[in-house]
């Protein structure tokens, strides 16, 4: 399983950023390619009474409109508490969220455009890889300056080293840097993206 | 407390409506907030045309404005239609404060995505088709539409500041959701209907966790629902109609979904059994948005450009029913989707039988279509597709795009009410016709007579 994956409810900023809009509280990738469960039975009787509803007489009008919003609401219920009390994005957690996402993605920028722009030559953070990309979108030079997005990237911060670099996030000992001194011919194209990609 | 700025939005739809306003100058679609929004949204879009190419920008606009024209013989009727429901106009204020009460800072993987694309249409329009064009450029992920890119950068006049992206983002997705909420108002036969479509969306979290977001899935579904809305009140003679049908059309060019969407809106609306009213507001929707989008990938062809995402691959059968138990699996589950899904399978299988309003069934229809058309590009599509759908980040999303218009099925399928609620039906168009009188008037008489009922 990927490390950053929460396999309660998207409560690290981590999780949030890489499968939040893809679901409200489960991560579909960790039970992809599975029957289904106890929840689709649940669904397909739902289904089975929304028929009968749809197509029974003699039941007041009002009874049955009635019916319908409060199975709709009833439903909601799980995931409305999850997003409000659960996920890294309920209101009383999104600040800090917000917070580490946007240090990043100004110390990133600052950076690039110190150095002119600038380019991603390590990527162990699969969170830390699209707000980067946003913080150096529309800037470009000769001479791009390297950025190095540790696991850690997101909480840690970002700090330059005296080689010039930018080292968000703490080097471990696996980490090996490239000897690499320049980007390859498209340094900001989507790099590795193990689990996730834009749109079809 | 945080807050996403959108004073700038703002600022940017009034521009944007006067540029409207001046495309559809004959157009006589009056002050509706409906007809106030179309015009600063067709301007924003008129916009992103001219980026994509200027000759696309000016054949559009005059497209629209020989099409929307009303000549001096035709009578000018008083637009009867109120301003806005008072549960529309509700609504819209919910999702505002909801979606604007928020960090101004992407969350998600694909906000960024887009507003890497809208950063750079912040340094103008030129160098952000330059940048599409270049196959060499940092664009992420290339290939892909830019219409969104140029409207969000207007809506936050050219400030690339993370927050005032932000900003350009919700604005649009409150755009969409605005236009959506205002055509339901006008078309909905029932203050029961239009409440039950918006209680069917709020019912469904992940709705409101994209409402909160610059994702573009809600939009590209609330846009299709818009199509279908706007195509209906054309129908009915509305003069809004046309010109909200052309501008959802020409804003589902946000996302490469949109061109199937209102593909499957044409091809449901625009076909048998149709009005001639409905053939042509359909048919003449689909061709801006057609002309639009093959313009921008002509474009990016000559520069080899393209994105391999979106090629046709080999027909990979064997894929179809994983796809499908997933996307069954994935619907039933409780905490993103609620019922909402459940229940509009049930109206889907319930709509064939005899006795069920045309309307209805012509929401059915756009759903199924556009339900095969994007099951349909995962089997057809190139492996890389049908690896994002098994590692489960597309069928979510996919579902966002069709919940609007099962919203508006599940609705229209609510049994009639006793004829004391505040029902108004609206004639059908070839009895105005045979009748001799004006569309307009009698399609206007319904809304204004269930505003006062409400």
């Amino acid at each position: 399983m990927d490390p950053i994956l929460d396999p309660r409810c998207l409560m690290t900023t981590e999780s949030l950023v890489v499968d939040g809009a893809n679901g409200v509280c489960h991560e579909p990738r960790l039970d992809a390619r599975q029957p289904p469960g106890a929840e689709s039975l649940l669904a397909l009787a739902i289904m089975l009474g929304a028929i009968s509803w749809f197509v029974r007489v003699g039941v007041p009008v009002r009874l049955r409109r009635a019916l319908l919003l409060a199975t709709l609401a009833l439903a909601a219920v799980p995931g409305f508490c999850a997003m409000l009390a659960v996920r890294a994005d309920a209101p009383r957690a999104i600040d800090r969220s917000a917070r580490r996402i946007t240090r990043t993605h100004d110390e990133v920028r600052a950076f690039a455009e110190a150095h002119g722009c600038a380019w991603i030559r390590t990527e162990s953070s699969i969170a830390a890889g699209p707000i980067t990309r946003l913080a150096l979108a529309g800037l470009r030079c000769s001479n791009p300056a390297p950025i190095d997005l540790f696991a850690d990237a997101l909480e840690s911060g970002c700090t330059e080293t005296e080689q010039g670099s930018l080292a968000c996030g703490t080097i471990d000992d696996d980490t090996r840097l490239p000897e690499q001194a320049m980007p390859p011919p498209m340094p900001l194209l989507p790099a590795a993206r193990p689990q996730q990609d834009d749109e079809p | 407390m945080s807050v996403v700025p959108i004073g700038s939005a703002l600022i940017a739809l009034f521009l944007g409506a006067i540029g409207g306003g001046a495309v559809l100058f004959r157009a006589r679609v009056g002050v509706s907030a409906t007809a106030i929004l179309v015009r600063a949204l067709l301007g924003l879009a008129m916009l992103a045309a001219l980026v994509v190419h200027p000759a696309l920008g000016v054949a559009l606009a005059v497209i629209v404005a020989l099409v929307t024209w009303q000549g001096r013989s035709v009578p000018v009727t008083e637009d009867r239609a109120p301003f806005g429901t008072s549960t529309g106009l509700a609504a819209i204020l919910v999702a505002s404060v909801a979606a604007l009460l928020r960090p101004p800072a992407p969350i998600f993987w694909d906000e960024s995505v887009w507003l890497s694309k809208a950063r750079v249409a912040c340094e103008g329009g030129a160098v952000l088709m330059e940048r599409a064009l270049d196959p060499q450029s940092e664009l992420v992920p290339r290939g892909y539409p830019v219409v969104a890119a140029v409207i969000e950068a207007c809506l936050a006049l050219r400030d690339d500041s993370l927050a005032a992206l932000v900003g350009g983002g919700t604005a649009l997705v409150l755009s969409t959701f605005a236009l959506f909420v205002l055509l339901l108002g006008r078309e909905a036969q029932s203050s029961f209907e239009e409440r039950a479509t918006l209680v069917v969306l709020a019912c469904t979290p992940l709705a409101w966790v994209h409402l909160r977001s610059v994702q573009l899935d809600l939009p590209v579904g609330l846009l299709v629902a818009a199509l279908v809305l706007a195509i209906e009140r054309a129908d009915a003679g509305d003069r809004v109609g046309l010109p909200a049908a052309i501008t959802a059309a020409l804003l589902l060019g946000i996302k490469d979904e949109g061109l199937v969407g209102a593909l499957a809106v044409a091809l449901a609306l625009g076909t048998r059994g149709a009005s001639s009213r409905a053939r042509r507001a359909a048919w003449i929707s689909f061709a801006c948005l057609a002309i639009s989008v093959f313009a921008f990938r002509l474009r990016l062809s000559l520069a080899g450009s393209a994105n391999d995402d979106h090629t046709l691959g080999a027909l990979a059968l064997g894929a179809l029913l994983p796809l499908l138990g997933d996307a069954l699996r994935d619907a039933s589950d409780l905490q993103t989707w609620g019922m909402a899904p459940a229940i509009a399978l049930a109206a889907c299988l319930v709509v064939v039988r005899k006795g069920t309003a045309g309307r209805a069934r012509r929401v059915a229809a756009v759903l199924g279509l556009f339900a095969l058309a994007l099951l349909g590009a995962l089997v057809l599509g190139p492996p890389q597709v049908r690896d994002f759908a098994f590692e489960g980040t597309l069928l979510d999303r996919m579902g966002l795009e069709l919940l609007p218009t099962a919203a508006l099925l599940i609705s229209r399928l609510v049994p009639e009410a006793p004829r004391t609620e505040s029902t108004v039906l609206r004639p059908r168009p070839d009895t105005e016709t045979a009748t001799g009188s004006d569309p307009a008037d009698s399609a206007r008489a319904r809304p204004c007579g269930a505003e006062v009922a409400r």
